[in-house]
Protein backbone atom coordinates (compact mmCIF):
# COMPACT_ATOMS: atom_id res chain seq x y z
CA UNK A 1 0.00 0.00 0.00
CA UNK A 2 2.86 2.31 0.52
CA UNK A 3 4.57 1.45 -2.42
CA UNK A 4 1.26 2.65 -4.36
CA UNK A 5 0.90 5.27 -2.44
CA UNK A 6 4.62 6.39 -3.71
CA UNK A 7 3.77 5.25 -7.01
CA UNK A 8 0.70 7.27 -7.73
CA UNK A 9 1.12 10.91 -8.62
CA UNK A 10 -0.46 13.22 -6.00
CA UNK A 11 -2.56 14.91 -8.53
CA UNK A 12 -4.35 16.96 -5.44
CA UNK A 13 -0.61 18.52 -4.72
CA UNK A 14 -1.48 21.70 -6.61
CA UNK A 15 -4.82 23.01 -8.23
CA UNK A 16 -3.93 21.97 -11.65
CA UNK A 17 -6.05 19.69 -13.14
CA UNK A 18 -4.33 15.94 -14.20
CA UNK A 19 -4.34 16.73 -17.96
CA UNK A 20 -2.25 19.67 -17.17
CA UNK A 21 0.14 17.89 -15.56
CA UNK A 22 0.58 15.14 -17.88
CA UNK A 23 1.13 18.00 -20.96
CA UNK A 24 2.77 20.47 -19.11
CA UNK A 25 6.38 19.43 -19.24
CA UNK A 26 6.06 17.98 -22.89
CA UNK A 27 4.58 21.16 -23.77
CA UNK A 28 7.54 22.98 -21.85
CA UNK A 29 10.14 21.20 -23.66
CA UNK A 30 8.76 21.96 -26.79
CA UNK A 31 8.72 25.25 -26.12
CA UNK A 32 11.97 25.44 -24.86
CA UNK A 33 13.57 23.81 -27.83
CA UNK A 34 11.54 26.77 -30.39
CA UNK A 35 13.37 29.46 -28.15
CA UNK A 36 16.53 27.57 -29.14
CA UNK A 37 15.93 27.31 -32.56
CA UNK A 38 14.30 31.07 -32.70
CA UNK A 39 17.78 32.51 -31.08
CA UNK A 40 19.95 30.40 -33.47
CA UNK A 41 17.87 31.89 -36.45
CA UNK A 42 17.67 35.40 -34.85
CA UNK A 43 20.10 37.17 -37.56
CA UNK A 44 17.96 35.68 -40.45
CA UNK A 45 14.21 35.21 -39.48
CA UNK A 46 12.35 37.10 -37.37
CA UNK A 47 13.14 36.62 -33.54
CA UNK A 48 16.21 36.93 -32.12
CA UNK A 49 17.85 36.39 -28.53
CA UNK A 50 15.09 38.43 -26.70
CA UNK A 51 12.08 36.74 -28.14
CA UNK A 52 13.90 33.26 -28.10
CA UNK A 53 14.92 33.63 -24.39
CA UNK A 54 11.32 34.80 -23.92
CA UNK A 55 10.14 31.55 -25.56
CA UNK A 56 12.33 30.18 -23.22
CA UNK A 57 11.41 31.20 -20.14
CA UNK A 58 7.62 30.81 -21.00
CA UNK A 59 8.47 27.13 -21.11
CA UNK A 60 9.88 27.44 -17.41
CA UNK A 61 7.09 29.79 -16.44
CA UNK A 62 4.31 27.48 -17.33
CA UNK A 63 6.16 24.57 -15.71
CA UNK A 64 6.26 26.30 -12.27
CA UNK A 65 2.75 27.40 -13.06
CA UNK A 66 1.08 23.89 -13.05
CA UNK A 67 3.18 22.14 -11.10
CA UNK A 68 3.91 24.61 -8.17
CA UNK A 69 7.81 25.63 -7.36
CA UNK A 70 8.51 22.99 -5.27
CA UNK A 71 7.13 20.09 -7.59
CA UNK A 72 8.22 21.64 -10.78
CA UNK A 73 10.50 19.24 -12.97
CA UNK A 74 12.59 22.39 -14.01
CA UNK A 75 14.44 23.69 -11.21
CA UNK A 76 16.64 26.75 -11.51
CA UNK A 77 19.10 27.06 -8.61
CA UNK A 78 20.49 30.11 -7.72
CA UNK A 79 23.58 29.44 -8.74
CA UNK A 80 22.52 28.40 -11.87
CA UNK A 81 21.03 31.60 -13.02
CA UNK A 82 23.79 33.86 -11.16
CA UNK A 83 26.01 31.66 -13.45
CA UNK A 84 24.08 32.47 -16.63
CA UNK A 85 23.55 35.33 -16.24
CA UNK A 86 26.63 36.80 -15.72
CA UNK A 87 27.84 34.50 -18.80
CA UNK A 88 25.43 36.01 -21.02
CA UNK A 89 26.31 39.46 -19.75
CA UNK A 90 30.52 39.13 -20.16
CA UNK A 91 29.94 37.87 -23.79
CA UNK A 92 27.81 40.58 -24.66
CA UNK A 93 30.34 43.57 -23.27
CA UNK A 94 33.16 41.11 -24.07
CA UNK A 95 32.00 41.23 -27.94
CA UNK A 96 31.03 44.82 -27.14
CA UNK A 97 34.74 45.53 -26.26
CA UNK A 98 36.62 43.74 -29.31
CA UNK A 99 34.60 46.13 -31.78
CA UNK A 100 35.58 48.75 -29.07
CA UNK A 101 39.14 47.81 -29.68
CA UNK A 102 39.83 46.73 -32.84
CA UNK A 103 37.51 49.60 -34.82
CA UNK A 104 36.87 52.51 -31.80
CA UNK A 105 33.40 51.67 -31.39
CA UNK A 106 31.32 49.41 -29.41
CA UNK A 107 29.86 46.44 -30.64
CA UNK A 108 31.18 46.89 -34.14
CA UNK A 109 30.12 44.58 -36.12
CA UNK A 110 34.14 42.67 -36.66
CA UNK A 111 32.53 39.34 -38.05
CA UNK A 112 31.04 41.83 -40.68
CA UNK A 113 34.00 44.68 -41.01
CA UNK A 114 31.67 45.98 -43.75
CA UNK A 115 33.79 49.16 -43.92
CA UNK A 116 37.10 47.12 -44.13
CA UNK A 117 38.86 48.48 -40.76
CA UNK A 118 39.16 45.51 -38.59
CA UNK A 119 42.90 43.12 -39.05
CA UNK A 120 41.59 40.20 -41.20
CA UNK A 121 42.49 37.88 -38.70
CA UNK A 122 39.68 39.91 -36.12
CA UNK A 123 37.27 39.22 -39.25
CA UNK A 124 38.14 35.67 -39.23
CA UNK A 125 37.75 34.92 -35.28
CA UNK A 126 34.31 36.38 -35.53
CA UNK A 127 32.90 35.41 -38.65
CA UNK A 128 29.64 33.29 -39.32
CA UNK A 129 30.20 31.07 -41.82
CA UNK A 130 27.09 31.05 -43.60
CA UNK A 131 25.66 33.14 -46.71
CA UNK A 132 24.43 35.63 -44.65
CA UNK A 133 27.97 37.58 -43.23
CA UNK A 134 26.10 38.14 -39.79
CA UNK A 135 29.37 38.54 -38.06
CA UNK A 136 29.09 38.83 -34.42
CA UNK A 137 25.01 39.10 -34.62
CA UNK A 138 24.55 35.32 -33.56
CA UNK A 139 26.68 35.36 -30.69
CA UNK A 140 24.88 38.55 -29.48
CA UNK A 141 21.93 37.04 -29.98
CA UNK A 142 23.44 33.74 -28.36
CA UNK A 143 24.05 36.27 -25.13
CA UNK A 144 21.02 37.76 -25.00
CA UNK A 145 19.11 34.62 -25.29
CA UNK A 146 20.72 33.18 -22.06
CA UNK A 147 20.73 36.19 -20.15
CA UNK A 148 16.79 36.86 -20.90
CA UNK A 149 15.77 33.34 -20.18
CA UNK A 150 17.18 33.43 -16.48
CA UNK A 151 15.70 37.00 -15.88
CA UNK A 152 11.96 36.45 -17.00
CA UNK A 153 12.39 33.57 -15.01
CA UNK A 154 13.60 34.29 -11.97
CA UNK A 155 10.54 37.14 -11.82
CA UNK A 156 8.67 34.55 -11.76
CA UNK A 157 10.57 32.21 -8.87
CA UNK A 158 10.90 35.60 -7.04
CA UNK A 159 6.90 35.86 -7.00
CA UNK A 160 5.96 32.81 -6.53
CA UNK A 161 8.90 32.23 -3.76
CA UNK A 162 7.30 35.66 -1.80
CA UNK A 163 3.47 33.75 -2.09
CA UNK A 164 4.86 31.33 -0.11
CA UNK A 165 6.58 33.85 1.71
CA UNK A 166 2.84 35.54 2.53
CA UNK A 167 0.99 31.74 3.13
CA UNK A 168 3.49 31.11 5.62
CA UNK A 169 3.04 34.58 7.93
CA UNK B 1 22.19 20.95 -50.34
CA UNK B 2 24.62 21.76 -47.30
CA UNK B 3 23.94 20.63 -43.77
CA UNK B 4 24.87 23.52 -41.60
CA UNK B 5 26.23 21.89 -38.39
CA UNK B 6 27.50 24.71 -36.39
CA UNK B 7 23.88 26.04 -35.37
CA UNK B 8 23.24 22.07 -34.33
CA UNK B 9 26.16 21.88 -32.60
CA UNK B 10 25.13 25.39 -30.89
CA UNK B 11 21.37 24.04 -30.26
CA UNK B 12 22.81 21.03 -28.79
CA UNK B 13 25.19 22.81 -25.99
CA UNK B 14 22.30 24.96 -25.48
CA UNK B 15 19.38 22.49 -24.93
CA UNK B 16 22.39 20.27 -22.80
CA UNK B 17 22.63 23.77 -20.61
CA UNK B 18 18.78 23.82 -19.95
CA UNK B 19 17.90 20.16 -19.93
CA UNK B 20 20.86 20.11 -16.83
CA UNK B 21 17.83 21.70 -14.73
CA UNK B 22 15.12 19.36 -16.11
CA UNK B 23 14.52 16.33 -13.07
CA UNK B 24 12.19 13.53 -15.52
CA UNK B 25 11.10 11.78 -12.44
CA UNK B 26 9.37 13.19 -9.94
CA UNK B 27 7.65 11.29 -7.21
CA UNK B 28 4.75 13.68 -5.97
CA UNK B 29 4.09 14.56 -9.53
CA UNK B 30 4.41 11.90 -12.35
CA UNK B 31 7.18 9.85 -13.85
CA UNK B 32 8.01 11.19 -17.10
CA UNK B 33 8.61 7.26 -18.60
CA UNK B 34 11.66 6.00 -21.54
CA UNK B 35 7.42 5.66 -23.12
CA UNK B 36 7.05 9.30 -22.64
CA UNK B 37 10.42 10.29 -23.84
CA UNK B 38 10.13 8.24 -27.08
CA UNK B 39 6.62 9.96 -27.92
CA UNK B 40 8.30 13.46 -27.12
CA UNK B 41 11.17 12.54 -29.70
CA UNK B 42 8.73 11.10 -32.54
CA UNK B 43 6.28 14.48 -32.19
CA UNK B 44 9.36 16.58 -32.41
CA UNK B 45 10.43 14.87 -35.40
CA UNK B 46 6.97 15.12 -37.19
CA UNK B 47 7.28 18.96 -35.97
CA UNK B 48 10.57 20.09 -37.18
CA UNK B 49 8.93 17.81 -40.59
CA UNK B 50 6.48 20.85 -40.53
CA UNK B 51 8.70 23.46 -39.46
CA UNK B 52 10.35 23.03 -43.10
CA UNK B 53 13.84 23.68 -43.62
CA UNK B 54 14.12 26.90 -40.85
CA UNK B 55 15.89 29.15 -39.94
CA UNK B 56 18.04 28.02 -43.23
CA UNK B 57 16.32 27.45 -45.86
CA UNK B 58 19.05 25.05 -47.96
CA UNK B 59 20.00 22.32 -45.89
CA UNK B 60 17.80 19.49 -45.04
CA UNK B 61 14.34 19.85 -44.94
CA UNK B 62 13.65 19.30 -41.62
CA UNK B 63 14.48 22.22 -38.67
CA UNK B 64 17.26 21.26 -37.55
CA UNK B 65 18.06 23.11 -34.73
CA UNK B 66 14.73 22.38 -33.02
CA UNK B 67 15.26 18.60 -33.67
CA UNK B 68 19.14 19.36 -32.21
CA UNK B 69 17.79 21.17 -29.06
CA UNK B 70 15.17 18.20 -28.15
CA UNK B 71 18.11 16.22 -27.97
CA UNK B 72 20.16 18.43 -26.12
CA UNK B 73 17.03 19.22 -23.52
CA UNK B 74 17.23 15.26 -22.83
CA UNK B 75 21.03 14.45 -22.93
CA UNK B 76 21.42 17.15 -20.84
CA UNK B 77 18.56 15.73 -18.60
CA UNK B 78 19.53 12.41 -18.34
CA UNK B 79 23.15 13.33 -17.75
CA UNK B 80 23.25 15.35 -14.90
CA UNK B 81 19.05 16.18 -13.95
CA UNK B 82 18.84 14.33 -10.98
CA UNK B 83 21.51 17.08 -9.43
CA UNK B 84 18.53 19.22 -10.35
CA UNK B 85 16.32 17.43 -7.56
CA UNK B 86 17.21 19.80 -4.55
Amino acid sequence: MAEDSKRTPNWGQTESTPVLKLTALPVSIIMIALGIMTILGGHITPGGGFQGGAMIAGGIIFSILVYGIDGTPIKLSHKFINALESIGALAYVCLGLVGLLFAGSFLYNVGADFYNIVPAYVTAIFHYPDVTNAGIVPYLNLAVGLKVLVGLSTVVIAFSQFKKLGDDE
Amino acid sequence: MALVIGPMIAAVLFGFVVGSRIHLKLEHSFEFTLGAIIALVIFAIFMSWNLGQFPFYNDLPIATTFLSAIVGILLGSALLGKNAQE
